[in-house]
């Protein structure tokens, strides 16, 4: 029986898109290396295109790709991870605003894109977290 | 939920990889499910009584607690 017949539940993307994830990283890091390290001087929009492909290709790639195995139990570990990454960046947005007000730490204005960059790390954190201890 | 899958397995001499490989998840969920870490779903129940030619009800007894 195939293994992979359960998964209308989640319509992810073929496994192979790790290793496009992972390619587009390296391909960026390139360009980016070149940029730091002969400290040429770029517009601030290239410079926000080169952090998304370092940072999110990669995490995206793995993120939303299938596993060698897809089966009810891994959707199931799935969506746990997912609300695990949901809850804790709701939790975060309520309790930071605390921060500045309870122990005078500055709040870093943190843009959509680092949220959702944390997302997804705390996502796959927690489903290969899970993955392990199943 | 308690569940005779070790058994209903022994009985057939099947490893877990062969059950997993006849229901179509990976051994780690069979694994699973034995440990009962894991309550499959009513399609997976089906097609786990389907290998053992038995009834759902069979291999899977609810808990006073379920």
């Amino acid at each position: 029986m195939d293994k992979n017949t359960n998964k209308k539940d989640l319509r992810l993307l073929p496994g192979y898109f790790k290793v496009i994830g992972l390619v587009v990283m390296i391909l960026a890091f390139v360009p980016a290396a070149i940029i730091i390290l002969m400290n040429i001087k770029i517009l601030q929009s290239q410079k926000e295109l080169l952090k998304v492909f370092t940072a999110n290709a990669f995490i995206l790639g793995l993120a939303l790709s299938k596993d060698k195995v897809e089966d009810e139990m891994t959707i199931a570990i799935r969506l746990k991870a997912m609300a695990f990454a949901f809850i804790s960046i709701v939790i975060y947005l309520i309790i930071s605003p605390f921060g500045d007000f309870l122990f005078k730490i500055p709040i870093e204005n943190l843009t959509g894109r680092h949220l959702v960059t944390v997302m997804l790390f705390e996502y796959l954190v927690m489903y290969y977290y899970l993955k392990r201890v199943r | 939920m308690k569940n005779t899958l070790k058994v209903e397995r022994a009985k057939l001499n099947l490893t877990q990889q062969d059950l997993a490989d006849k229901v179509g998840v990976s051994r780690q969920t069979i694994n699973s499910i034995e440990a009962e870490r894991y309550v499959p779903s009513t399609v997976l129940s089906i097609k786990i009584s389907d290998v053992f030619k038995t009834s759902v009800n069979e291999i899977f007894k609810l808990e006073k607690n379920d």
